[in-house]
């Protein structure tokens, strides 16, 4: 089953009928209390925290600690079990993408914190105290989350490990707090603990809309020169699909590979013409351009470290030494785009030409990462043209005067002449 | 005046804590300590780490916190009122303030911060709970009473400082009161598990702390740079037609004038402003030398113009956060009789009509390479004739009443940004030159 499949109706009845009768069992052995908390968890999952950068984890971890340290085993096996299921089929029912995934990662999350405490109890031979459990409950989740996203085969689930990671611990002290709290003060003030998830959801939640819209604004940034008819229509969106692509191989981390992406995406802004400069076309040089592009940048006030990227990297200058790995990939994702451009038979051509033309370490280790990911056939250059071509679409009512690059003396290119 | 308000709240606060330790045992010394360097460090912890932008004189703070949590492990004691009062003030020992050796703002801080948690804790230990949700009404009662006495406190303070109005202050602190019960309720909760537990509940407390900081420094972070990305971007279109300096910020500020008369909710005038800032967009897509030209445009330059303008539009609006944008900056959706595709949600539809009504009056009130700016009763009038047709009257309405209740004033005789040009632009009127920045030859 694909993760998009919704499930027939038939089986969903089932399920749902499957999963009242285990809630009314639940009822009838361990009370109304059982079913109403294994109700809790089930809306638990409905409810994610988003972290920036994909990934996310449900609310529902903190009441799975709470109830799994509390609740006697036996009791405690079967309200998990029944909130998971209750939870699951919701979801199913509501078939979102990505639906599976969270399901899983919310059973393996469920059964990790069980498993914690009955090590911990085989451990000390006896009664784990409640916080002691709820401390083991909250190891054992985490370790059941992050086993579960790990065994998933595409790396995005694997990227966002670290970023989850502050969101599991803030999950945890609520769900630890909440335990010690219905043991040591009573139930109705434990309710309170439950009051910081809310605040935790919202927090990370906006952190994470204003990390999406920020990428999204650099994005239509790196249209602008293409706008302004400087660079071809879809050069931004392929040349930082690449350097996505590479940075994941060459295993930079997060700030790294957002560094790249954000400097990729604006190498041309400094073509633009200077202001009060009347006139749409450029002669600079690819290295005057790419120094006025970090002076556009830093007079803007955005990062510094972006700035002084852009200006180490050259982009589009296909035989320059790079000083840092970053640069090497800013400069050579784009130029391998400069080449390839729309057309992927042209990769060959394109891996000879910056093979051939990188002289540092950093540039070798970067080709050899592009050569690994061209040759793998993971359709990199197709999807990267893909990516490019949706603009390219909207573009069609431009009469762009064939902006094309052309290459130039020795080794260097120099893209994006305007002819005409 | 200040300076009487901060020597008042000092003396009445010693006051306050000198009667109540003379009728009760001190409190216990290690608690008000552990407790008072904890908040001493929850309440400068950014300042150490970064200097995070300006620290708002009405903002909650965590060693409120931790107060609450202090007044439950102080427990139900008479000495706790005092206790509370000690381990309050050191919510007032902000190092900023230290290093200005702004001894006044000190002692008001740590005066009212004294007071407010004396309250809290007088209302704690009198309402004698056993439990269950007897103990949640008494936490909530101290919460409550903490946020009276401290706003009572802040707000007339803050008035005097800034020399604001009472209630421009109160508007600005009211929607942070909902905070003072749940996050009073929380410490109060985690200083009761502390008394059960030991003092290793305070980690469960300190850690979502912390890790909600980081979360909030991480997202101004990041505000701040796409509020910085955005200014690029308008810049640049700026760039593109020198001739209309500061044209982007006011069609934003005229389109705010116009959602505000409308009743937009803040989040659709956020949205409005945004869009505003960006409905020039696709001149980016437009040749300068067409858009920069001083005589009028042939027709098939005009068709260029548009055909390049709305490329322009459709090209950026394939990033999300775009789209909806795009939708308001587009001319099709600006007139008032166009027919609005079935897909295109109202709300925009409005949008874009407003934004249409805004870029048509600051187009006409300055000026361009093609003409002077006209006087601003006749671009009121030039909108009015229009109203029904290309513009929504509505919008042209508010737009007027918006103006007139400010006494704002625009057009020849009020233009504040005038573009050195070359060559004097003609004197016309509305005959001469169309509505609207790319109407030129209409």
């Amino acid at each position: 089953m694909t993760h998009d499949d919704q499930l027939p109706p038939v089986v969903l009845v089932g399920l749902a009928g499957a999963v009242g009768a285990a809630l009314v069992l639940l009822a009838v052995h361990h009370g109304l209390a059982g079913a109403a908390i294994a109700t809790v968890l089930a809306l638990g999952l409905l409810v994610p925290v988003r972290v920036p950068w994909g990934g996310s984890v449900p609310v529902g971890s903190a009441p799975i600690i709470a109830a799994a340290a509390l609740l006697p085993r036996t009791e405690s096996v079967a309200t998990l079990a029944c909130g998971v299921l209750l939870g699951t089929v919701v979801v199913l029912a509501r078939s979102r993408s990505g639906a599976v995934v969270a399901t899983q990662r919310y059973a393996a999350s469920a059964a990790g914190a069980l498993v914690a405490i009955v090590v911990a109890e085989r451990a000390i031979a006896g009664d784990v105290p409640t916080l002691a459990a709820a401390v083991a409950a909250s190891a054992g989740l985490v370790i059941g989350d992050l086993v579960a996203a790990h065994l998933r085969p595409d790396a995005g689930s694997r990227m966002a490990l670290r970023s989850v990671l502050p969101v599991h611990l803030t999950l945890a002290c609520a769900g630890t707090l909440i335990a010690v709290a219905a043991e040591g003060v009573g139930m109705a003030m434990a309710l309170v603990a439950a009051f910081p998830l809310l605040i935790t959801r919202f927090s990370f939640d906006r952190y994470a809309g204003a990390t999406t819209t920020l990428e999204q604004t650099v994005q239509a940034l790196g249209l602008v020169p293409e706008l302004a008819g400087i660079a071809p229509v879809g050069h931004s969106e392929r040349s930082a699909a690449y350097a996505v692509a590479l940075a994941r191989e060459l295993g930079l981390d997060r700030p790294a590979t957002t560094r790249v992406v954000t400097a990729v995406r604006l190498h041309h802004i400094g073509g633009l013409p200077h202001e009060g400069e009347a006139g749409g076309t450029t002669t600079a040089t690819p290295a005057e351009v790419a120094a006025h592009s970090a002076q556009i940048l830093r007079e803007a006030g955005l990062s510094v470290e972006i700035a002084d990227l852009l200006e180490s990297a050259r982009a589009d200058v296909i035989d320059a030494v790079a000083p840092t790995l970053e640069a090497a990939v800013v400069r050579i994702a784009s130029t391998f785009d400069d080449i390839v451009g729309t057309d992927h038979e042209a990769a060959d051509r394109g891996l000879s030409l910056v093979s051939g033309a990188a002289r540092d370490p950093h540039s070798r280790r970067v080709v050899a990462a592009l050569l690994e990911l061209v040759a793998t056939g993971d359709g990199l250059v197709r999807t990267a043209i893909a990516a490019g071509e949706q603009f390219r679409e909207a573009a069609v009512g431009l009469d762009l005067e064939s902006v094309t690059g052309t290459r130039a003396g020795a080794g260097e290119l120099l893209p994006f002449a305007r002819r005409g | 005046m200040r300076r009487s308000l901060e020597i008042f709240t000092a003396i009445t606060a010693l006051a306050v804590v000198g009667a109540a330790a003379l009728t009760s045992e001190p409190p216990r010394l290690i608690v008000v300590l552990t407790f008072g360097a904890m908040i001493v460090l929850a309440e400068n912890v950014s300042v150490l780490v970064h200097r995070a932008g300006a620290a708002g004189g009405t903002s909650l703070t965590p060693g409120f916190m931790l107060t609450m949590a202090a007044i439950a492990v102080f427990g139900d004691d008479p000495s706790t009122v005092v206790g509370a009062a000690l381990v309050g003030a050191f919510e007032g020992l902000y190092i900023p303030h230290l290093r200005q050796r702004d001894i006044g703002i000190v002692a008001f801080n740590c005066g009212q911060f004294a007071l407010s948690s004396a309250a809290a804790a007088l209302v704690f230990t009198s309402i004698s709970a056993t439990g269950g949700w007897e103990q949640v009404a008494a936490a909530t009662a101290a919460a409550v009473a903490y946020g009276v006495v401290n706003v009572s406190f802040v707000l007339p303070y803050v008035a005097l400082k800034h020399g604001e109005r009472a209630s421009a202050v109160w508007a600005d602190m009211f929607p942070a009161l909902p905070n003072y019960i749940a996050w009073g309720l929380l410490g109060l909760l985690v200083g009761l598990v502390c008394a059960e537990l030991g003092p290793l509940a305070i980690v469960l407390l300190v850690i979502p702390m912390g890790i909600g900081r980081w979360t909030f420094s991480s997202f101004s972070r990041v505000k701040d740079a796409h509020d910085r990305s955005v200014e690029l971007f308008i810049r640049l279109i700026e760039a593109k037609d020198p001739y209309t300096a500061g044209h982007t910020e006011r069609v934003a500020r005229y389109s705010l004038y116009i959602g505000e008369e409308l009743g937009l909710s803040p989040s659709r005038l956020e949205h409005l402003r945004q869009s505003a800032l960006m409905h020039d967009v696709g001149k980016l897509a437009v040749p300068s030398r067409l858009l920069n030209k001083p005589g009028r445009l042939t027709p098939e330059e005009w068709d260029v113009v548009k055909r390049h303008n709305s490329a322009g539009i459709d090209i950026v609006a394939n990033v999300d956060f775009m789209r909806t944008m795009a939708v308001v900056a587009s001319d099709e959706h600006g007139r008032y009789d166009a027919t609005p595709s079935v897909t295109t949600p109202p709300e925009l539809v409005l949008e874009a009509h407003i934004v249409a009504v805004a870029d048509a009056f600051d187009a006409m009130t300055s000026t361009r390479a093609y003409r002077r700016a006209l006087e601003h009763d006749v671009a009121v009038d030039e909108l009015r004739a229009n109203a029904g047709t290309q513009f929504n009257p509505a919008c042209v309405d508010a737009l007027v009443a918006a103006l007139d209740r400010r006494g704002e004033r625009h057009g020849a005789g009020h233009e504040t940004e005038v573009h050195q040009f070359a060559v004097t632009p003609p004197v016309a009127g509305v005959g001469s030159a169309g509505l609207g920045d790319l109407e030129v030859a209409r």
